[in-house]
């Protein structure tokens, strides 16, 4: 069993004006697949980097199994790493480079040769063991560095974008291998990412980073379905937010509720965190454009009428802008449905899917 | 305007080759000339390797020969060694202890060979190592460390983080990672340390004549000799300081050729 957990650490830059990383407590459980998600300086890769012990926190404990190891030099923690820039040793072939972490902890040649047969036939990289990382594509350069982070059999393995370097065809391929992987091995592992996909294709929780501070923590479906702030609402694709005013608490114990659109008569049914499920708090509607369809007649619920502002054809599908009220959504259609900017239709937002973000 | 740029170029570059290479070239042709009535004819109407032969055949050369190429490598070696650590504390850290070593270092190589060779001789006498040979490697060292910490720092300089780092995660210590990371990816940085510290212990002179002399003769010393008092000797004395030069020389194009990089980097610090 694995278990990391993070109490109270702080990392600060320039004497405490920048905050880095400002974690109260964070578990990362056995065996899980858990994913740091955040823009550029959010703080998950300081977070990473002080679990790995390459950065040391100004306060707070790193705990490995209840064993306190923040003051523990990286050598000492007996974690796999996996970096951005993959960081082979150019002077190695792949063999060494694999062979790196078994030959430091003096494993007799036979077994460092059987582990890295082992580790290389896993990735599918046996035939460019005699290769040095140059004669390499960043695939196959990506892949010899996983396979030198797990042969050491870590106690939990650490991975910083490894797939950012990737193509995006290549990107896709590797993540569903990546997930494979680490359930078939069983290892527990911290994934920092900035792409929001990767972290619900690949992580079984996530926790969103910003300015160092975790703004949710939750399952892909969780965080995509249920932003708990805006900031986690945007970062998670969410490309019209309408600001409006809880009127009215339909079911509170499943959090639903009837918001008013800022500036208008329009109201509409969405779901909401049940502790933020009170009359007059202000939220923010994520309106995705999966939830928007024209209406066919026979819905009760969330139907308002909306008007074209502009059209777009992108090959499989149209899209439109639609002006509600004073603010602006997107509607997909078929290509057999063409509207005329200016037109006015009417339009049903999936209640059930529709969410509610707390402003406050 | 672009015409005249181009032959500002050129006076520049020729004034400089002038600078640099005369003295060197006219050493060498002094070394090499077997007739030449000087004041009367600009080159020498006989070249040739007599005088060359002559000092090579010459057993007090040849003890000159074999202690400056016993003390030049030792000394190279042992200030590469001293360097290395120093080098990894300057590229990795940016310190006051890393600004206050740096600055002592850069401070060092501007201080007269004369003003230390004096300070060193007084402990030297007060320990009773004057005149033993192997007491003028760290002597030699003095000079030669400045120049090896620039040049291994700006290699190691080099080495991407991300390597150190992972090294670290999967189990090396700092010295292994020196050992293993650094060493394997700077040689070239080290080769050119070596080269420039060699160079620097078969020219050094002021500290080689303070403390060793009466009884430790090193080229440099004898080219001296052969240039002073009543008996001068100067085309023995270029023929000696080939010796010198040749190492450097060949160091040079192999730097050149090979080192390149490191060599730049060494003259450029950070």
């Amino acid at each position: 069993m694995v278990k990391i957990e993070l109490v109270d650490v702080y990392k600060g830059y320039y004497g405490g004006k920048v905050v880095a990383a400002e974690i109260p407590y964070l578990e990362i459980r056995d065996r899980e697949f858990f994913g740091l998600l955040g823009p550029s300086g959010s703080g998950k890769t300081t977070t990473l980097r002080i679990i790995a012990g390459l950065t040391m926190p100004d306060r707070g404990k790193v705990l490995i199994d209840g064993e306190d190891i923040t003051h523990a030099p990286p050598e000492k923690r007996g974690l796999g790493m996996v970096f951005q820039s993959w960081a082979l040793f150019p002077h190695l072939t792949v063999y060494e480079n694999i062979a790196f972490g078994l030959r430091l902890k003096k494993v007799p040649d036979d077994e460092i040769s059987r582990k890295v047969k082992w580790a290389a036939e896993l990735l599918r990289i046996e035939e460019l063991l005699d290769r040095y990382p140059y004669q390499l594509s960043g695939g196959q350069q990506q892949r010899v560095a996983v396979a030198r982070a797990i042969v050491v059999e870590p106690r939990a393995l650490l991975f910083d974008e490894p797939l950012s370097n990737l193509d995006a065809k290549l990107r896709e391929q590797v993540r569903f291998e990546l997930s494979r992987l680490q359930k078939e091995l069983g290892i527990t592992s911290i994934y920092v990412t900035h792409d929001q996909v990767e972290a619900l294709v690949m992580c079984d929780r996530i926790a969103v980073m910003n300015k160092g501070r975790i703004e949710q923590l939750g399952t892909p479906e969780e965080i995509y379905s249920s932003p708990a702030t805006p900031f986690v609402a945007e970062f998670m694709g969410v490309t019209t937010l309408i600001p409006g005013n809880i009127i009215e608490v339909l079911n509170p114990s499943a959090g639903i509720v009837r918001v008013q659109i800022e500036n208008s008569d329009i109201t509409l049914v969405a779901r909401t965190r049940v502790e933020k499920a009170s009359v007059g708090n202000p939220v923010l509607l994520a309106v995705r454009p999966e939830l928007v369809e024209l209406a066919s007649g026979g819905e009760q619920t969330n139907v308002v009428e909306a008007k074209i502002l502009a059209s777009s054809y992108l090959g499989d599908h149209m899209e439109y802008i639609l002006g509600l009220g004073e603010y602006q959504t997107r509607l997909r259609t078929s290509t057999s449905i063409r509207l005329q900017p200016g037109e006015k239709v009417r339009i049903t937002l999936d209640a059930k899917r529709l969410f509610a973000v707390p402003r406050q | 305007m672009k015409n005249n740029v181009k032959v500002w170029d050129y006076i520049v570059l020729g004034f400089l080759a002038i600078f640099y290479l005369l003295p060197t070239v006219m050493a060498i042709i002094y070394a090499l000339a077997e007739k030449w009535y000087f004041g009367t004819d600009l080159f020498p109407s006989q070249l040739g390797f007599g005088w060359i032969q002559k000092m090579i055949s010459d057993s007090y050369v040849q003890t000159a020969f074999i202690n400056s190429y016993i003390l030049a490598p030792l000394t190279a070696l042992v200030t590469i060694l001293i360097s290395i650590l120093p080098a990894y504390y300057l590229a990795t850290r940016r310190d006051k202890v890393a600004i206050i070593t740096e600055t002592i270092v850069n401070l060092t190589m501007a201080f007269p060979a004369i003003v230390v060779g004096t300070g060193i001789l007084v402990l030297y006498t007060f320990l009773g190592l004057r005149g033993n040979m192997w007491a003028l490697i760290p002597a030699h060292m003095f000079f030669a460390i400045p120049f090896s910490l620039r040049s291994i720092t700006a290699s190691f300089m080099q080495v991407p983080k991300d390597l150190e780092e992972v090294a670290r995660v999967f189990g090396a210590t700092r010295l292994q990672v020196i050992q293993k990371v650094y060493l394997p990816l700077t040689w070239r940085g080290m080769l050119s340390a070596f080269i420039f510290s060699m160079a620097i212990s078969l020219n050094e002179f002021v500290m080689t004549q303070l403390l060793g002399a009466p009884s430790v003769k090193t080229l440099t010393i004898v080219v001296y000799e052969l240039i002073r008092g009543y008996a001068i000797s100067p085309p023995r004395a270029a023929a000696v300081s080939l010796f010198i030069l040749l190492p450097s020389l060949i160091g040079g194009i192999l730097s050149e050729k090979y080192l390149r990089v490191s060599l730049s980097l060494a003259g450029g610090g950070r």
